[in-house]
């Protein structure tokens, strides 16, 4: 029965800054086995959405849930130790302090005690495969390690479903390559929740694609349906 | 237009540039691609007069700029230098900054207006309310108000939808064919060879290769190893 | 190695106590102890927590006048007084500035400057408790065994509580709370979304920090044995924060130092009060232009 649970249900979400309506009336659900995409045009509301959902912003009306249990209006600390994790769209990283320090502040809000948070710590360097010497201090990385320590300290908190916005902004040909596997790699540790502009990202991890524009979600269907979609390639995708 | 010998760039130990020979004509697109951490932007923030040189010089119009003033080069840096607490309008006037005349500045905002319409819907706006990618073309506009005569832009698909790259693309073309110099480096190899007249291919500080555009598509050991992913 | 460093730090007024005539010297003394304790508390709200704390002064005060109020109108004993005076400057400063916790950095400093200012009036104008701007004077010293603690037993004692306190405030930073604190300073949108309940943390910090500021001030009134709102207002917070800065913040030798070699600075310079100014500001400018890691990055350099 809790195979079928969805591993999140969001219920017409509306969200409004001033003159603005950023979503309207959105209806989106994940299942547990599934790896959702989320693509759209330039300020279609796609962070808004994350950020409602991982309770940054709070939505003016519609209700989240997580595995059955309402997490919309907890505050944004709340929701991440009920296993929602997300990134940012620009790294967002302790630069000052070292590697291991970075992952084990993952676990500061979980209330796991120091020995058992190392050995969590370097389980998930392993996972995300960082390899550097943990003591550097982590503004030392390069781009795509940057971007492995920010999933290493979230995994470190075994999280329920990874949200990840625009994971391979910035990362050449060949890491995004390394990203997609890397991602491949961590869906059997957390549900993940993609959204990206690079369409090779989409195509080869997403089993379902949601299309936000202007705040409304226009299609959600498999890749290979919403990538043909007419209006998909009209405001979105250029001819 | 513009002509770099030995470009060097240390910062403090770390040495980002490592003897790069590159040039510019007047009316070309060029675009520098390769992984992070090679030196594009080192590079780029040189030409812009954002950085000092350790060694090298650098020739603009046959001048030697290496300290000089860039006003007419202007960059679109990679971490978007948009003011959030400014309006799009706001922001695209200090873009021309450089500009005395009224109608000049109405001139070249509507012609910017025209290229980025959803700038246009939002031009009272602030800034740090928008998406990523919305600030990104905020940055590009900014740098187009300039009307410099060398635009250098880094890195600048980067959070953009892909119906808004293609428009980019096809605007820089645009202002390549009115007399605009462009140099931009890009991740995004395929986009890069796609507007640009010739690439460098950077790494580590150094060129690996220069090649001409045209005639790409029959080099199938080039569009493999750079060009596999769009 | 560190430890080390603080413990030679905190010993080193000890030797003023040998000067033989228990006059400026030692009373210096005393006032230096007492400062390493009040720029410990400060340097872990500023120094670990990243929040510039205007109000430390304030609530300093507020524990130096209920203690006094306490000892010489209700005749209690100092060692009954103290442990109150502290826990209702802690209990109030935490309820003053809980609305401003959750603001960011600056603003926060701002509402901070407002609550010392309010603070500082308060102090004026509830003469009943305070006697105004007259202040309080002749506050016994504290009675042991029936005697009143004479020098040098008095400054030892108060190097004790330093001691106590960088100590404490050392324990603290080394634990969970510690490194949780140091997250969020370095950046708190982060660590809200890594589940950590930055206001929470803050007040706990706040609170900490409050009692070791109730801690020396109880201990300035029953020492200098006259208290006036001059004496908590701002530019003491500022004072204090400066001992951090200069001596380096988010160490546990910065505040002791600052506070070691600033201390008696005023009063080597009494009869140049000018020179004293000149002085205080070309130190400040100095650390921050050269050694922005205050004075004790001297002291430890870090391999490259």
């Amino acid at each position: 029965m809790t195979s079928q649970q969805p591993l999140f249900q969001a219920t017409a979400i509306s969200k409004r800054f001033g003159g603005l309506q950023a979503l309207v009336d959105v209806d989106a659900a994940q299942r547990p086995d599934e790896l959702l995409g989320l693509i759209g045009p330039n300020g279609s509301g796609k962070s808004t959405f994350v950020n409602i959902m991982s309770g940054t912003l709070k939505a003016d009306r519609g209700e989240v849930w997580l595995q059955g249990q309402v997490i919309s209006g907890m505050p944004q600390h709340e929701v991440a130790r009920a296993g929602l994790s997300r990134t940012f769209q620009a790294i967002k990283i302790f630069r000052e302090l070292s590697i291991m320090e970075n992952v084990t502040a993952g676990l500061l809000g979980h209330g796991i005690g120091p020995a058992a948070a190392l050995e969590r710590a370097r389980e998930a360097l392993d996972r995300v495969g960082l390899v550097s010497d943990t003591t550097l201090k982590a503004g030392r990385l390069g781009l795509f390690d940057q971007r492995r320590l920010e999933f290493a300290m979230r995994l470190v908190a075994r999280p329920k479903l990874l949200m990840l916005d625009e994971p391979v902004g910035g990362l050449n040909p060949e890491e995004i390559r390394a990203m997609i596997a890397l991602i491949t790699a961590l869906r059997d540790q957390c549900g993940i929740f993609i959204i990206e502009h690079t369409m090779k990202v989409i195509t080869s991890l997403a089993d379902r694609v949601m299309v936000f524009v202007n705040g409304r979600k226009l299609i959600d269907d498999k890749p290979s349906v919403v990538l043909r979609d007419r209006a998909v390639i009209e405001t979105y995708l250029g001819a | 237009m513009l002509m770099i010998r030995e470009l060097t760039v240390n910062y403090g130990s770390f040495l980002a540039v490592d003897g790069v020979d590159l040039t510019v004509n007047r009316g070309e697109i060029v675009g520098l691609i390769g992984p992070n951490g090679a030196g594009k932007t080192s590079i780029l923030q040189v030409i812009a007069g954002i950085v000092a040189p350790t060694r090298g010089r650098v020739f603009y119009e046959d001048e030697l700029i290496n300290h000089s003033d860039p006003r007419d080069r202007m960059l679109v840096p990679e971490t978007r230098g948009v003011f959030g607490m400014m309006s799009v309008y706001e922001n695209l006037l200090v873009g021309a900054y450089s500009c005395k005349e009224r109608v000049e500045i109405r001139g070249r905002m509507d012609r910017v207006f025209r290229l980025f319409p959803i700038l246009a819907e939002r031009r009272r706006q602030l800034v740090n309310t928008m998406s990523g990618g919305q600030q990104q073309m905020v940055a590009i506009a900014s740098g187009l108000m300039g009307a410099p005569r060398l635009l250098v832009l880094d890195e600048p698909s980067i959070g953009l939808a892909p119906v808004v790259i293609k428009d980019i693309a096809n605007t820089l073309s645009t202002l390549r064919d009115d007399g605009l110099t462009i140099l931009l480096s890009e991740q995004n190899a395929k986009l890069a060879t796609s507007i640009s007249d010739r690439i460098y291919v950077v790494q580590a500080g150094r060129i690996q290769m220069t090649r001409s555009t045209k005639g790409l598509d029959d080099d199938p050991e080039f569009v493999e190893s750079f060009l596999s992913l769009s | 190695m560190k430890d080390l460093h603080a413990l030679l730090i905190l010993s080193f007024p000890v030797l003023g106590l040998f000067a033989g005539d228990h006059g400026l010297v030692t009373f210096i003394v005393g006032l230096v102890f007492i400062n390493m304790l009040l720029a410990s508390g400060l340097n872990l709200l500023y120094g670990f927590s990243g929040l510039i704390p205007f109000t430390f002064a304030g609530i300093a005060g507020i524990s130096a006048y209920i203690c006094a109020n306490l000892v010489i109108r209700a005749g209690w004993a100092f060692w009954f007084a103290l442990p109150i005076g502290c826990i209702a400057a802690a209990v109030v400063g935490l309820l003053l500035s809980f609305p401003a916790i959750r603001l960011r950095g600056f603003y926060f400093a701002l509402s901070g400057l407002v609550i010392q200012s309010a603070l500082t009036i308060a102090f004026v104008y509830f003469p009943a408790y305070t006697n105004g701007d007259t202040g309080i004077t002749s506050i016994p010293k504290p009675v042991v065994a029936g005697m009143p603690v004479a020098s040098p037993w008095f400054e030892l004692l108060i190097g004790a509580a330093a001691a106590i306190g960088a100590g404490g405030v050392a324990l603290l930073m080394r634990s969970r709370i510690g490194s949780t604190l140091i997250a969020i300073r370095e950046d708190e949108d982060l660590c809200r979304a890594l589940g950590i309940a930055v206001t929470a943390n803050r007040c706990l910090a706040f609170f900490l920090a409050s009692l070791m500021a109730g801690l020396g001030g109880a201990i300035y009134a029953h020492f200098v044995g006259f208290i006036s709102p001059r004496g908590f207002d701002v530019l003491v917070s500022l004072n204090l924060w400066l001992m951090v800065a200069v001596g380096g913040r988010g160490t546990v030798t910065g505040p002791l130092l600052g506070a070691l070699i600033l201390t008696p600075l005023p009063y080597v310079f009494q009869q140049y009060s000018w020179l004293k100014d000149v002085i205080y500001g070309a130190a400040i400018i100095a650390v921050v232009i050269f050694l922005p890691g205050g004075l004790q990055s001297i002291t430890f350099r870090k391999s490259a």
